[in-house]
């Protein structure tokens, strides 16, 4: 083995002091640092592309174009197909209820435990006012209108905790009350006589009590009944039927159409 | 005037290998360059900064963030560390089999490290690394730069005269 000068009559922390200098100038001027390195990185990574080209064959680049062409017309064709049974389960609400509402894309969300609302692409241009009925497209409610701008809205779910909506639950005696949001998604309707007859799956829909607000929009179902012993009211949990998660456009009904 | 050469060298070397080899089609781009060319300098042609280089390949690499890995200059410090004992202590630098010997030490050790880094990583964030990309990566690296090797260790002697001509100004 080939004998080379040993470290010892070197100073090799002088090294690591000045590597550790230069790595913290590096960090410290990233921005700069970046500025010089990336030229260097587009000429190497031009040079590699170049090269690949030069390298592949005529053949392969086509049927490699075929194939990204032929991705972007799947993508189309799928959102096409997704579009398409949106409108006509938009259009088979409106026939069946003959309330007018114009259709809107959900273009962000705010989902959590203490707030539910979501923005849609319509607004005061299209007709959209303050406090219009919001429904998917099997025409479950889901909310209404909190606010208005001119190309948008926001809209507050039947879930967020400082919404209230007038309801009725479909049972023997059609026991109405006010539903309001909790935490979790869920709506609680309080103050209901404790000699209604509620059943665990009793369906819940609007009452029709609210101005803007149709009868009849399907909102969920019971999924509990409680009693606290110190009042006389009962308080029933009900679990909305619309999955606000997956929710991608709506119909706001227009208050022309109440 | 020879520091500021092998410095220019370095970055031109390391730009090489995130710039041109990484955009090489599959397996030409697993080449680990820097780690290949730092071996073979510092073992067969006794050029001792190149240890050094792995390290601040490290640095670039952090700088770039195209690592999924975080710091990643820890593993490459500790390759560079193997990288000075297996040559010093561990295997001649005459014959090849003493150059692939440091090579294929120096890149375990920057996989096992790059491994434990990123199960520390997993720890503390949402991150998942595919242990048999990492390995399969790895095993082509060591391929490829065996195939380097084979191509510049009969170099040395040309390559230790053009060294001295070259640094001597």
């Amino acid at each position: 083995m080939k004998i080379r000068p040993s470290f010892r009559n070197r100073r090799p922390w002088l090294g690591v002091v000045l590597f550790c200098s230069v790595g913290m100038m590096l960090f410290l001027f990233r921005g700069w640092t970046l500025t010089v390195l990336e030229p260097m990185l587009a000429f190497f990574s031009g040079a590699a592309q170049r090269l690949t080209s030069e390298l592949s064959s005529q053949e392969e680049q086509t049927l490699r174009d075929q194939i990204t062409a032929l991705s972007i017309d799947r993508a189309a064709y799928l959102q096409l197909i997704d579009e398409n049974s949106t409108l006509k389960a938009e259009l088979g609400f409106q026939e069946r209820t003959g309330l007018s509402s114009i259709p809107a894309r959900v273009i962000s969300k705010s989902l959590s435990q203490t707030v539910s609302r979501f923005v849609m692409d319509v607004g005061t241009k299209d007709g959209i006012q303050i406090g219009d009925p919001i429904v998917t497209d099997d025409g479950l409610f889901v909310g209404t209108v909190r606010s208005v701008q001119s190309g948008s809205s926001t809209a507050m779910a039947l879930s967020d905790p400082s919404h209230t909506t007038a309801v009725s639950l479909l049972n023997d005696r059609r026991t109405i009350g006010v539903g309001s949001g909790t935490v979790g998604g869920l709506l609680e309707i309080r103050f209901i006589p404790a000699d209604e007859s509620i059943q665990v799956n009793d369906l819940v829909v609007t009452s029709g009590l609210e101005e803007t607000v149709p009868s009849g929009l399907l909102i969920g179902l019971v999924n509990a009944v409680s009693q606290d012993p110190t009042t006389l009211f009962l308080t029933a949990v009900v679990e909305p039927l619309a999955d606000l998660r997956r929710l991608k456009s709506v119909l706001v009904l227009t208050s022309e159409a109440l | 005037m020879k520091r500021i050469f092998l410095i220019v060298f370095f970055v031109l070397l390391s730009m090489c290998e995130l710039g041109f080899v990484s955009a090489l089609p599959f397996p030409v781009d697993r080449l680990p360059l820097v780690l290949v060319a730092s071996v073979f300098l510092f073992q067969s042609l006794d050029v001792r900064p190149a240890a050094w280089w792995m390290v601040l390949h490290g640095v670039f690499l952090d700088l770039l963030q195209t690592s999924s890995i975080r710091f990643e200059i820890v593993p490459h410090a500790v390759a560079a560390l193997v990288l000075v004992l297996a040559s010093r202590h561990l295997f001649s630098n005459r014959s090849f089999w003493g150059v692939l010997g440091t090579f294929a030490l120096s890149l375990f050790a920057l996989s096992c490290t790059e491994i434990l880094l990123s199960i520390f990583q997993a720890l503390f964030e949402d991150f998942s690394l595919s242990f048999d990309v990492l390995v399969a990566m790895r095993l082509w690296g060591l391929g490829l730069g065996t195939l380097l090797l084979l191509i510049f260790f009969p170099l040395t002697e040309l390559l230790t005269r053009a060294q001295k001509n070259l640094l001597s100004f």
